[in-house]
C-alpha cells in the first residue's frame, strides 16, 4: 500500500510539473503568461540539451543544401542519423502526450507490447500529421503554413483532448462503480481481479498523436522549400522514430514502476486488487484532469 | 530488548525497501524527462547594439538571426514572389502576423534598470530581412536612462517566456556601442543569477551595462 502510494504521489508530481503551451509565439497571441514551477533538477544537462537540439538542427539542414547543390546521397546516411537524434531529444521535452502516456499505463495495466504499441503509434501519428499537414497545405491548398498551422493545432488539440477528458471520465466512473461492486460484495482473498481493457491502445495512440508535431512541420518544409519533397517525408518519419523510441523508454519505465509497487504487495492478492482499482480511479481521474486542463489552455 | 531492536530494524528495512522499490523507476524517469525538458523550435542568435544620445542610455537595437527552419517557414509564407528579398508590404505582413503578438512577452527582451523591471512597451524601426538563407529581424526598443557621474546600472536578458523559441547571444560581435563617446561605459555578458526560467531549471544569460559620464 505504501509504495503505491509513494508511486502515485510522485507520478502526479511529475506529471504535472511540465505543462506547457506549445503555440508559437511568433505567430499567436499568448494564451498564458509564463508561469514556471519550482525548480526541479540542476540545468546543466538541461542547457546541455538545448544546445544538443540547436546542433542537430543545424546539422540537418547543412546536410540538405549539400545533398541539394551536389545531388549525392551520400549525406543522406548521417542526415537520417542526426535526424532520429533529434526526434530522441525532442520528444523529451513537455507536451508529445507523455503525461497521457502514463495515465494510460496506470489504468490500462497493458503489456509491454501493448505498451509499445501504444508509444510508437503516438509518436509516429505526432509525425505523420505534421507531415500530412504540410504536404495537404502546402502542396495542396497552397495557403499560409504559419496561420493554417496554429488553426489546425488549436483544432485538433481542442479534439484530442476533449476525447481525452471523456476517456478519464468514463475510466474514472467505471472504476468507482467496480471498486464499490467488488467491496460489497467482499469475495475470497484469493480471486483473481479482471482488470478492463477500455480502448484500442492504437485508436488512443490516434486521437492523442493527432495533433501536428511543429517540429517535423519545419523540417517538412525546409525539405520542401528546396523541392526535395520524398527527402522531407523520410526525414519527418526518421524524427517520428526517434521521439517512438523516448515515448517508449517513458512507457516502458512506468509500466515497470507499477509492476514493481503491485509486486511489492500482491501477496495478498484481494488487497493487490482493491490498490490496483484504486490506481485506475486515479489515474481516470488524472486523465480527466489533464485533459480539462490542456482543453483549457487552448479554447 | 534483542526481539524489539530486530522489529525496528525489520520495519525501518521494510521502509526502506518500500520507497526504494516504488520510487526508483520514478526517480529515473523524473531525471530523464524534467533534466530534458528542452523544447523548442526556433532557435534565435542575437546581437544588442546599446545606443547613447546627449542624456545617456537611449534605448537598445536588437538583431535576431534565425534558424534555416524557422527561416524557411517565414519565407515561404510571406516571400510571395519567391525572389529571396523581403519587400515592404511583405515586412508589414510580417511585422503583423509573426511579430506583434510578441508584444504579450516584451518582445523578449526584460530589462531592469537597477532593481527596477522596465517594461517594452513598444518598439521602433522594425525590419525583416533575407541575407544568405537566414531571416534577420532587426528593431529598436526605447529605453531613457540619464548617466550621471554615479554609475547607472541596467542588466537586458533576453529569452522567450514560453519556451517555444531559445535565444543565444551570437559568437562574433554580441554587443556594440553606438555613440557613447561622452560616456565611460562597461559591459559584461553573463548569466542572470537572479532570474530563473524555462521551468526554474536556468539563469538566462545578459548583458550587464554599467555606464557613467565622464568627469
Amino acid at each position: 500500500m505504501k509504495q503505491s502510494v509513494i508511486f502515485l504521489i510522485l507520478l502526479s508530481i511529475f506529471l504535472f510539473a511540465p505543462l506547457a503551451n506549445a503555440q508559437n509565439p511568433f505567430t499567436a497571441k499568448s494564451k498564458n503568461q509564463h508561469a514556471a514551477p519550482l525548480p526541479v533538477i540542476s540545468n546543466k544537462l538541461f542547457v546541455k540539451i538545448i544546445i544538443w537540439q540547436h546542433k542537430l538542427k543545424e546539422k540537418m539542414s547543412s546536410l540538405v543544401r549539400q545533398a541539394e547543390s551536389t545531388g549525392s546521397i551520400k549525406p543522406l546516411l548521417l542526415l537520417i542519423m542526426a535526424a532520429f537524434a533529434y526526434g530522441i531529444i525532442h520528444a523529451v521535452g513537455p507536451g508529445h502526450g507523455k503525461a497521457i502516456a502514463l495515465s494510460y499505463v496506470l489504468s490500462q495495466r497493458p503489456s509491454y507490447i501493448r505498451g509499445m504499441l501504444f508509444s510508437n503509434c503516438m509518436a509516429l501519428f505526432h509525425g505523420a500529421s505534421g507531415i500530412v499537414f504540410v504536404l495537404v497545405i502546402r502542396l495542396i491548398l497552397k495557403t499560409n503554413i504559419v496561420k493554417n498551422l496554429e488553426t489546425v493545432t488549436n483544432m485538433t488539440q481542442i479534439v484530442s483532448y476533449g476525447i481525452i477528458t471523456c476517456f478519464g471520465l468514463g475510466i474514472f466512473i467505471h472504476s468507482i462503480y467496480k471498486l464499490i461492486k467488488k467491496h460489497n460484495q467482499k469475495q475470497h482473498a484469493h480471486e483473481t481481479f479482471k482488470f478492463g481493457k477500455y480502448t484500442n491502445p492504437v485508436l488512443l495512440a490516434f486521437v492523442v498523436g493527432s495533433i501536428p508535431c511543429p517540429g517535423v512541420v519545419m523540417v517538412m518544409l525546409f525539405a520542401l522549400s528546396m523541392n526535395l519533397i520524398t527527402l522531407g517525408i523520410i526525414l519527418g518519419i526518421t524524427i517520428s522514430m526517434g521521439m517512438a523510441l523516448t515515448v517508449s523508454i517513458v512507457v516502458l519505465i512506468t509500466i515497470s514502476g507499477k509492476a514493481a509497487s503491485l509486486t511489492a504487495i500482491s501477496k495478498n492478492s484481494k488487497r493487490a486488487g482493491f490498490i490496483e482499482y484504486g490506481i485506475e480511479v486515479f489515474a481516470g481521474l488524472l486523465l480527466m484532469t489533464l485533459g480539462i486542463l490542456f482543453l483549457g489552455a487552448n479554447l | 530488548m534483542q526481539k524489539k531492536l530486530t522489529t525496528i530494524d525489520e520495519k525501518i528495512y521494510n521502509g526502506l525497501k518500500a520507497v526504494i522499490i516504488s520510487t526508483a523507476p520514478i526517480i529515473f524517469l523524473m531525471i530523464f524527462c524534467s533534466a530534458a525538458l528542452p523544447h523548442p523550435h526556433v532557435f534565435i542568435a542575437q546581437r544588442i547594439k546599446i545606443v547613447f544620445d546627449d542624456q545617456g542610455l537611449a534605448g537598445i537595437n536588437i538583431h535576431w538571426t534565425f534558424d534555416d527552419m524557422f527561416t524557411s517557414m517565414i519565407a515561404g509564407d510571406y516571400d510571395k514572389n519567391q525572389n529571396k528579398v523581403l519587400e515592404k508590404n511583405e515586412v508589414a505582413l510580417i511585422k503583423k502576423e509573426a511579430f506583434s503578438y510578441l508584444f504579450d512577452q516584451n518582445y523578449f527582451t526584460f530589462i531592469k534598470i537597477g532593481k527596477k523591471s522596465f517594461d517594452v512597451k513598444f518598439i521602433q524601426n522594425f525590419s525583416a530581412e533575407l541575407h544568405n538563407n537566414k531571416l534577420i529581424y532587426k528593431f529598436f526598443i526605447p529605453c531613457h536612462v540619464t548617466a550621471t557621474s554615479n554609475l547607472k546600472h541596467v542588466c537586458i536578458a533576453s529569452y522567450d517566456p514560453s519556451y517555444y523559441s531559445v535565444i543565444f547571444f551570437a559568437n562574433n560581435g554580441p554587443v556594440s556601442l553606438d555613440n557613447a563617446e561622452s560616456f565611460n561605459v562597461k559591459t559584461a555578458i553573463k548569466e542572470d543569477k537572479s532570474t530563473l526560467i524555462y521551468y526554474g531549471q536556468i539563469n538566462p544569460w545578459a548583458l550587464f551595462l554599467d555606464f557613467s559620464t565622464k568627469q
